[in-house]
């Protein structure tokens, strides 16, 4: 195989398997062919054609799903990022009283993670009692040691996600893709090490290292997902969700309280709609080969 | 319907070709303007493919890899016309010739070579139909 050839694979990579499988070889020899004898690298515009097209390829192909099943599976992606990311750090901040023996933590940790990934790995008979398992769980412990009676309804906020997740993967029988794996897998990543920013809390050094990483994580997430728009808008869509579960607490908080809202919670709530908007927009419209 | 597009199914009108066949047919009905790129002719071919202008006729192997030809279907030859039609009647406006001079430039032998009908005014992005 000669250079020339090696590299076009490399580039064909770049489309999804199932069209490389079938045009593989096809695009393959056609760009030998186009090619001058003795070029070793594609043309720039050669390689830039291929990238293109197969952004194309891969985008067309995720908007085969109806807008329906397209938005469920957003919707559980959040859900699943939501008990990746959020639910331990505030067991641990809000605990009240005496603190819960850290095999409790880690069981809680265990179960966050097993059914954040469930979707992708385990039958629905599994997920959702798993997920209604995490529901009870999260909110017991946020009604009794995190708010109290008085803010009793804010339990609620820890229990409508995982029951999301289960109501999702009762109605969806398309699986999420596996693409997406690695969204809760780096958003549980960064919870673990904020998790153990508050063990090292002690060691200044060590904690802010910490945190600047797993604050480079979660920002990479972000990141990621929206310059993914190009080829699916669903995990925007998903962290848009999530954007809007994480701030609505704070307002209904606000709104208990009755303090003012200040205008960065409304720009909180209102940008992440902004992006969401697009993004739907993205998926609705027709593949433009 | 694009540049790139329009030279794509004008290379087919004499029959069947290959891929890198349609990328000189191309470039040749084109004089040398339209190159076009290995990716943007696959990504052509399938969205021609799709909207039914251009169907799949043959597969060999050559060389050990699968060569598939492509020929220009009844719907993709009156779109070609169309078009062709279009942008006479567009060079018409320029030239001032009469339209019995356009439809003998609009017939599908004759659009191989638009530079003959003064500038062409393609449609941009948003407005193509093809």
């Amino acid at each position: 195989m000669s250079s020339l050839e090696s590299r076009a694979r490399r580039l064909l990579r770049v489309y999804p398997r199932s069209y490389r499988d079938d045009r593989g070889e096809e695009i393959v020899g056609t760009l030998l062919e186009a090619s001058a004898p003795g070029r070793d690298w594609p043309a720039p515009r050669d390689a830039w054609s291929l990238i293109a097209g197969g952004l194309r390829a891969r985008a067309a192909q995720n908007r085969q799903l109806p807008l329906a099943a397209s938005l469920r599976l957003a919707l559980l992606l959040a859900a699943s990022l939501w008990l990746a990311a959020s639910p331990l750090d505030a067991m641990w901040a809000s605990q009240s009283g005496t603190p819960l023996p850290g095999l409790v933590y880690a069981a809680f940790a265990l179960l966050l993670v097993a059914t954040s990934t469930a979707p992708w790995f385990a039958d629905r008979r599994v997920t959702i009692p798993l997920a209604l398992i995490t529901a009870v769980a999260l909110g017991l412990n946020a009604y009794y040691r995190g708010y109290g009676p008085q803010f009793g309804w804010a339990a609620a906020l820890f229990v409508v996600p995982p029951l999301v997740l289960a109501a999702v993967v009762a109605a969806e029988p398309v699986r999420p893709p596996r693409c997406w794996l690695w969204i809760p897998g780096s958003a549980i990543v960064a919870s673990a090490l904020f998790f153990i920013q508050y063990l090292v809390a002690y060691s200044a050094r060590a904690s802010s290292i910490i945190g600047i990483a797993a604050t480079v994580i979660e920002y990479g997430i972000v990141c990621a997902t929206l310059l993914w728009l190009t080829v699916d808008a669903r995990p925007a869509i998903a962290l848009v969700i999530l954007g809007e579960w994480l701030v609505a607490p704070g307002l209904a908080f606000s709104a208990t309280d009755g303090a003012r809202l200040t205008g960065s919670y409304y720009a909180a709530l209102v940008a992440p709609l902004a992006i969401g908007g697009l993004a739907i927009v993205r998926l609705r419209r027709k593949a433009a080969l | 319907m694009r540049e790139p597009t329009y030279y794509v199914l004008a290379s087919l009108l004499d029959g069947p070709l290959h891929g890198y066949a349609i990328i000189k047919r191309s470039e040749e009905l084109s004089s040398g303007r339209v190159r076009l790129a290995t990716g943007t002719l696959y990504t052509a071919l399938d969205r021609l493919t799709a909207e039914g202008y251009v169907r799949l006729v043959s597969e060999e192997i050559v060389s050990g890899r699968v060569r598939r030809s492509y020929g220009l279907t009844d719907p993709g030859a009156a779109a070609l016309r169309a078009e062709a039609a279009r942008m006479a009647e567009a060079a018409r406006i320029v030239t001032g010739g009469t339209p019995a001079r356009v439809s003998r430039r609009a017939r599908p032998g004759r659009v191989t070579s638009p530079a003959s009908l003064a500038r062409p005014v393609w449609r941009g992005r948003k407005a193509r139909t093809a």
